[in-house]
C-alpha cells in the first residue's frame, strides 16, 4: 500500500514537473524569433504563382528541373498533351477543348487560307498561354500527398480562374505525384457541350514547327526513376529509346535506371505530315547523397556507439574528412584517408573527458559534389 | 484612400492568392523570424531549417485559399510550418520503437529553477542541441502543447513511444543542466 502511494506521488510529481518544464519552454520559446537569411525569400518567391506571369512549361532541351516547379509544369503539359492526344487519335476536332485551346484551333482554321507553309506562331503561343493559365490555377492544387485530401475538400477560390481549365486539370493533378497519370482518365470523362462541337473535322491540322526536345524529372530522390515528357506533345507519334532500348511509344514515359551514371535518352517524334525529328540527351541519374551524423557516442567498452562514424548512417556518399573540436575550439581529432571515425580519444590516443564536442565532416556524393556538415556530438562514458 | 486602412488577415490572404507580389512579401516579412525559430527548433542544423522554412512558406502561399480567416494568419502559417517540419523529419528518420521507460529520471526543483533562470536564447540553444530522436516530441509536447496521443498520430508512432521520447528528452535536459552547473 505504502509503496503504491509512493509510486503515485512519484508519478504525480513527474507529471507536474513535465507541466512546469513545458510552461517554461512554451512561455519563452513559442514567440521566439530568429534571424532569417535574406536570400531565402528569393527561393520562395520564385516558386509562387504570380498574377499574369506568362511563364510556359517548355524549357529548351532536355533539362532536369527541380522538384517544386516541376509538377506544376508537368501537369500543365500533360493536361494539354492529353486533350490534344485525343484530338489526334480520334482524327476529329476535340469535343471538349477548353476555351484557349479552342480559340487557338479556330484561329488556325481561319488562317489556313492565308498562309499554310509558315510556322503558325499564334498556335504555339495560344497553347503556351493556356498552359500558363493552368499553372496559375494549379499553384494551390499541386500538393504533397499528406494534404491532398484536404485540398480536394476545399473548393478553389482562385480569382485567376477564368480559363475554365482548372476543373478538369484539378481532377488529374490535385493529390500528388502519382495523380499526374490520371490526366488521361479525366480527359475521357469530360462532358461534351454542344456549343463546343465544331464542323470541319475533315480539315487537316495546319503544319507547324516542332522538335523532339523533352524534359526529364527525377521522380524521387532516393531512386533512379525518371519521368520524361516532350516539349511538343501534340504530334502524331512518339518513340522513346533509353540506352539504345525501346522504352515506350506513349507521349510521356517513365523509366527507372538500374545504375547510376550518365544515360542516353532519345526521343523520335513524327508529326501529322510524316516528318520526323530526333533528339538525344544525356541524363545524369544519381541517387541523392545524404550525410547523417551521430549526436552522441559512448565509448565505454560495450560495443554500442563506440565510434563517431559518419559512414554508418550516411547514404550515397564517400566521407572525405573528419575534424573534431572541443568547446574551446581546439582541434582534438582529425582523420583523412581510409579510417574516418573517432573513438573519443585525442590526437595522442588518450581518452577525452565527457563533454560536448563539435564535428565537422566533409563528404562527396556520387556526382562528385562536396557535402559538408557540422554537428554537436556528446561524448559520454 | 485605402492607405490608412489596415488590411485584415483574410484580405491579406486574398491578395496573396491573387498573386500580389507586394502583399506576399509583406506577409512573409511579418512572419519570417518567428517561423525561422520554429524551423531551427525542429531541424538538425541551419541548412535543414532553411529547407523546411522555404518549403513551409511555399506550401502556405500555395494553400492560402484554405485559410478561412477564423484565426490569425500567423497561427495558420505556423501550423503549416510545424507540419512541414514533422513531415521533413519523418521522411528522414526511422522511428525507433523503444520500450517504455518505467522509472523515468525526474528533474528536481533545482533543475527547474535553473531552467527558469535561463534566457529564451539559452533555452533555444538547448532545444537545438537536443538529439533529433526526441527533439521532435519535445517540441510538439512542451512548446506546441500537443498531447502524446496527438503526437503519436502525427508521427505515426505509438503513444508510448512519444512518452518515452519525452522522458529521454527530459533525461537529456537533466544531464545538460548538470554539465552547465558544474562548469558555471
Amino acid at each position: 500500500m505504502a509503496e503504491e502511494t509512493t509510486r503515485n506521488n512519484f508519478k504525480n510529481s513527474v507529471k507536474n514537473t513535465d507541466q512546469h518544464i513545458s510552461e517554461i519552454f512554451s512561455n519563452k520559446l513559442s514567440g521566439f524569433e530568429s534571424d532569417v537569411n535574406p536570400n531565402l525569400w528569393a527561393g520562395i518567391e520564385s516558386a509562387l504563382p504570380q498574377a499574369g506571369a506568362g511563364t510556359t512549361a517548355a524549357v529548351t532541351g532536355a533539362k532536369i528541373l527541380t522538384a517544386k516547379t516541376i509538377w506544376i509544369a508537368a501537369a500543365s503539359v500533360l493536361a494539354i498533351a492529353t486533350s490534344v492526344y485525343f484530338f489526334v487519335t480520334n482524327g476529329e476536332l476535340p469535343t471538349t477543348q477548353s476555351k484557349p485551346v479552342q480559340e487557338a484551333l479556330e484561329s488556325n482554321l481561319a488562317k489556313k487560307d492565308e498562309e499554310v507553309s509558315t510556322v503558325n506562331q499564334a498556335d504555339i503561343s495560344s497553347h503556351s498561354n493556356s498552359s500558363s493559365a493552368i499553372e496559375e490555377n494549379n499553384g494551390s492544387l499541386v500538393s504533397t500527398p499528406e494534404t491532398g485530401k484536404a485540398q480536394n475538400e476545399n473548393p478553389s477560390v482562385s480569382p485567376a480562374n477564368d480559363a475554365g481549365i482548372v476543373d478538369h486539370s484539378s481532377d488529374g493533378v490535385s493529390g500528388s505525384k502519382p495523380g499526374i497519370n490520371d490526366g488521361k482518365k479525366t480527359s475521357d470523362e469530360q462532358v461534351t457541350t454542344p456549343d463546343m462541337i465544331r464542323g470541319g473535322s475533315q480539315l487537316p491540322p495546319p503544319p507547324r514547327a516542332f522538335n523532339a526536345e523533352f524534359n526529364a524529372i527525377q521522380v524521387n530522390e532516393d531512386d533512379l526513376k525518371f519521368f520524361f515528357f516532350p516539349q511538343f506533345p501534340e504530334e502524331q507519334s512518339y518513340q522513346w529509346e533509353i540506352d539504345g532500348q525501346l522504352s515506350g511509344t506513349d507521349i510521356t514515359t517513365s523509366f527507372t535506371f538500374a545504375e547510376e551514371g550518365t544515360h542516353e535518352v532519345k526521343l523520335i517524334v513524327l508529326n501529322h505530315r510524316g516528318e520526323s525529328k530526333t533528339f538525344t540527351s544525356e541524363i545524369e541519374a544519381y541517387l541523392e547523397g545524404e550525410l547523417v551524423l551521430q549526436t552522441i557516442i559512448t565509448p565505454n567498452g560495450d560495443d554500442k556507439n563506440s565510434f563517431f562514424n559518419p559512414a554508418a548512417l550516411s547514404k550515397n556518399v564517400a566521407i572525405e574528412s573528419l575534424r573534431i573540436v572541443d568547446a574551446n575550439n581546439q582541434l582534438v581529432h582529425e582523420s583523412t584517408g581510409a579510417l574516418l571515425n573517432w573513438d573519443g580519444t585525442d590526437r595522442f590516443g588518450e581518452p577525452l573527458p565527457p563533454a560536448t564536442y563539435f564535428a565537422d565532416v566533409s563528404a562527396r556524393d556520387h556526382r562528385g559534389k562536396v557535402i559538408r556538415k557540422q554537428e554537436f556530438v556528446t561524448l559520454r562514458r | 484612400m485605402t492607405l490608412n486602412v489596415q488590411m485584415t488577415d483574410l484580405e491579406l490572404a486574398h491578395a496573396c492568392i491573387e498573386g500580389r507580389k507586394d502583399t506576399q512579401k509583406k506577409v512573409y516579412a511579418q512572419h519570417a523570424r518567428l517561423m525561422m525559430s520554429i524551423c531551427l527548433r525542429y531541424a538538425r542544423n541551419r541548412q535543414e531549417a532553411e529547407d523546411i522554412f522555404q518549403d513551409g512558406f511555399i506550401k502556405a502561399f500555395e494553400r492560402m485559399n484554405q485559410y478561412s480567416g477564423s484565426g490569425p494568419l500567423g497561427g495558420w502559417i505556423r501550423m503549416i510550418m510545424v507540419n512541414t517540419a514533422i513531415n521533413h523529419i519523418r521522411a528522414n528518420q526511422k522511428w525507433k520503437h523503444t520500450e517504455d521507460i518505467e522509472a523515468a529520471e525526474k528533474l528536481d526543483g533545482e533543475d527547474v529553477g535553473a531552467l527558469e533562470n535561463m534566457s529564451a536564447g539559452e533555452l533555444m540553444d538547448l532545444v537545438q542541441r537536443m538529439p533529433t530522436g526526441y527533439k521532435t516530441v519535445f517540441n510538439l509536447f512542451a512548446i506546441e502543447g500537443f498531447a502524446h496521443k496527438e503526437i503519436a498520430e502525427q508521427l505515426g508512432v505509438t503513444e508510448n513511444t512519444s512518452k518515452t521520447q519525452f522522458f529521454k528528452a527530459r533525461r537529456w535536459l537533466k544531464k545538460q543542466l548538470e554539465t552547465i552547473s558544474r562548469t558555471a
